[in-house]
């Protein structure tokens, strides 16, 4: 699962995989606006069949709150 | 735009026929009779478009509000929490048009501070989406002041009245003629909303708003701007930009109101509403500008955008408009229609209003606050003139108190759309006023066109030993327009010491992203920084040049709305500079 969160974001951000991990903030570590998040969020649904509502989104900071927030649902 | 007004409004005679609007009941019951069945409010229902008319929106309107009356709720505090909807307007009519005051919350605070503003407001019923419940639930846990909670979402939940309910049970009230709710007598100073802002403090200020406030807003609107057939609603409801500017203006002039539901959805909802107008905030308008030109470079088609906009630009010099011809593929990817974009909610940086401009977009430019209900002034041109925000705003007055040597001033307001002061703080309301002018905090300047042009906030504002101001926010735009590496920065006053002596200081803290750099150490980036910072002090008079620069490696505290939060930031420099 984090293999492909990692793909997902690499989409929208020019960053090697590698350099992610479950820490590495979306806005400050990789300069993602809130929009990006909306957007790097529906590819998420659309790759695990989840629902993600737009006041989660805003809560997502990290890499590590994607796949806890997966996990939970 | 005189003409174009003109012909606006010999298109409309209805609506300038009215007397001028003192009540929300007034207005639900002019938009019925003015726009009948046609659509006012249209949301999207799967993959397709549901349309309500003014009739359907009224009668609804005012079977939920007589519903409310019943369950013994007139005269109280109604909370909305939730995400844009249909139901999410009704809520907010059905009590503002005879019931009591309503207390739109912002949908993006915690469950915790929702249940303070909950209590702060002396909320006695809530109108909450199933997002919400949790929040809900969690103020009843903690006290028992909350006498009854509202779905605004299809389903159910326990201890929640489904607003189909609420619909159901106000017109069986009214088939059995109570009239209770239709014929409440309301007076233009009652108290219409509670606006809770969002301080960089931290504290909440409940702004109260009178029917004559907000429907002066709405009066401004329709003797001042032309619409188009249908805006489209993003921004959230439960601020009163998008709320005033928006969709009850809107409503009351009979343009198409089409809901997006999520930012999700967003430019799928461009081509499936296909508006002819939207209202933003200064990060749409940058994301809208930038990913034209992130397609344009994408697709090799930059070079030739550029010289689409200078081919464009050259022709209007001569007076010829193209733009939607040469940009007609522009217009597509947000549905063919948009033709008319509002900009308002913060500054907005002057390159990407005129950017879009460039491509024919025609950009109002307002300035206002929650407190002016919120339009305090308007720049209708401002793809050509995006520094101003205007002329004073419809019978709202500006000064500027005690403009310095630069006529740079504290812009104070008053007017009728104007509050009379903050919900149970009497200490701020009394601070925020003199001589019956409100003092906004915000400062500017009157440019040689007669308008108002915003230069900053009076909180950030520093003060020189010299005697001369320095407005932060000017040098920090001037910066980030200049080194783009650098992600936030917010400039302060210090003191460092220079040949012994501590002297007061323009200094600055930037965040920058070190991935961006992976072959430098911070030692290294710093001195990029700092020399490219000096470069850009050459633009800059003495007093204002930064003279220490901090980098941090973690990007700057920041509200629910975004903005940095200043005093921390000053916090982190003293603390980071101190090592």
């Amino acid at each position: 699962m984090t293999d492909k969160i990692k793909e997902i974001i690499c989409e929208f951000v020019k960053v090697d995989p590698a350099e992610l991990n479950e820490d590495t903030n979306l806005r400050s570590d990789l300069g993602l606006s809130s929009l990006d998040l909306v957007n790097i969020a529906v590819a998420i649904e659309d790759e695990f069949n989840a629902s993600i509502s737009d006041r989660e989104i805003a809560r997502i900071s990290t890499i590590g709150d994607i796949i806890a927030y997966l996990n939970k649902a | 735009m005189n003409k174009e007004f003109e012909v606006w409004k010999q298109n409309n005679e209805a609506l300038f026929a009215q007397p001028e609007l003192e009540n929300f009941q007034q207005m639900i019951r002019r938009a019925a009779e003015m726009h009948g069945d046609k659509a006012a409010v249209a949301e999207r229902v799967g993959d397709s478009v549901v349309e309500h008319s003014a009739n359907e929106l009224r009668h609804t309107v005012e079977a939920i509000g007589t519903a409310l009356i019943d369950l013994g709720l007139d005269g109280k505090n109604i909370a909305i929490i939730g995400e844009n909807s249909y139901p999410w307007i009704l809520a907010f009519l059905s009590i503002v048009c005879g019931v009591g005051t309503a207390v739109p919350l912002d949908k993006e605070l915690t469950d915790k501070e929702l249940c303070k503003l909950i209590t702060k407001g002396d909320v006695e019923a809530v109108f909450a989406s199933s997002t919400y419940v949790n929040a809900v639930k969690l103020h009843k846990e903690q006290s028992d002041s909350l006498r009854y909670q509202f779905l605004l979402t299809p389903g159910s939940e326990e201890g929640f009245i489904g607003i189909d309910e609420l619909i159901a049970k106000g017109e069986a009230l009214l088939n059995a003629g109570d009239r209770r709710y239709l014929d409440k007598e309301i007076s233009p100073d009652d108290l219409v909303a509670i606006f809770f802002t969002s301080g960089t403090t931290g504290a909440n200020k409940g702004v109260m708003l009178t029917h004559r406030n907000m429907t002066n807003n709405i009066e401004g609107m329709v003797q001042n701007v032309v619409f188009r057939e249908s805006t489209f609603s993003i921004l959230p409801m439960n601020h009163i930009y998008e709320l005033n500017c928006n969709v009850l203006p809107l409503i009351y002039i009979g343009v198409k109101i089409c809901i997006n539901d999520s930012l999700k959805n967003l430019m799928a909802n461009f081509q499936l509403f296909k508006p002819h107008m939207v209202m933003l905030v200064p990060i749409f308008v940058e994301t809208f500008y930038n990913s034209i030109w992130a397609e344009a470079e994408k697709t090799g088609q930059a070079e030739k955008l550029r010289q689409a906009v200078e081919y464009s630009n050259s022709l209007l010099n001569q007076g010829i408009d193209k733009r939607a011809e040469i940009f007609a593929s522009i217009r597509q990817k947000f549905g063919g229609n948009l033709s008319l974009m509002i900009s308002g909610g913060a500054p907005c940086n002057p390159k990407f209003l005129k950017g879009l401009g460039d491509f024919g977009f025609r950009i109002y430019v307002g300035y206002g606050l929650t407190e002016a209900a919120p339009i305090a002034s308007l720049n209708l041109d401002g793809g050509t003139y995006p520094e101003s925000t205007g002329i004073p705003f419809h019978t709202t007055q500006y000064m500027l108190y005690e403009p310095d040597a630069d006529g740079i001033g504290e812009v104070w307001l008053r007017g009728d759309s104007i509050t009379k002061g903050y919900y149970k703080d009497e200490q701020a309301t009394k601070d925020s006023f003199e001589d019956g002018w409100f003092k906004t905090g915000d400062y500017g300047r009157i440019d040689q066109h007669g308008h108002l042009c915003l230069v900053g906030r009076k909180k950030s504002l520093i003060i020189l030993n010299n005697g001369k101001n320095v407005h932060p926010e000017e040098i920090e735009n001037l910066v980030k327009d200049e080194i783009t590496y650098i992600r936030e920065i917010v400039v302060l006053e210090a003191q460092k010491e220079i040949l012994g002596t501590a002297q007061q200081i323009i200094a600055a803290i930037a965040f920058i992203d070190t991935s961006d750099f992976p072959e430098m150490s911070l030692s290294e980036i710093w001195e990029m920084a700092s020399a490219d910072i000096n470069k850009v002090n050459k633009k800059l008079p003495g007093y204002k040049m930064i003279r220490d620069v901090t980098v941090i490696t973690e990007d700057f505290e920041k509200t629910s709305t975004k903005k940095i939060i200043r005093q921390k930031a000053i916090e982190k420099y003293q603390l980071v500079s101190s090592k």
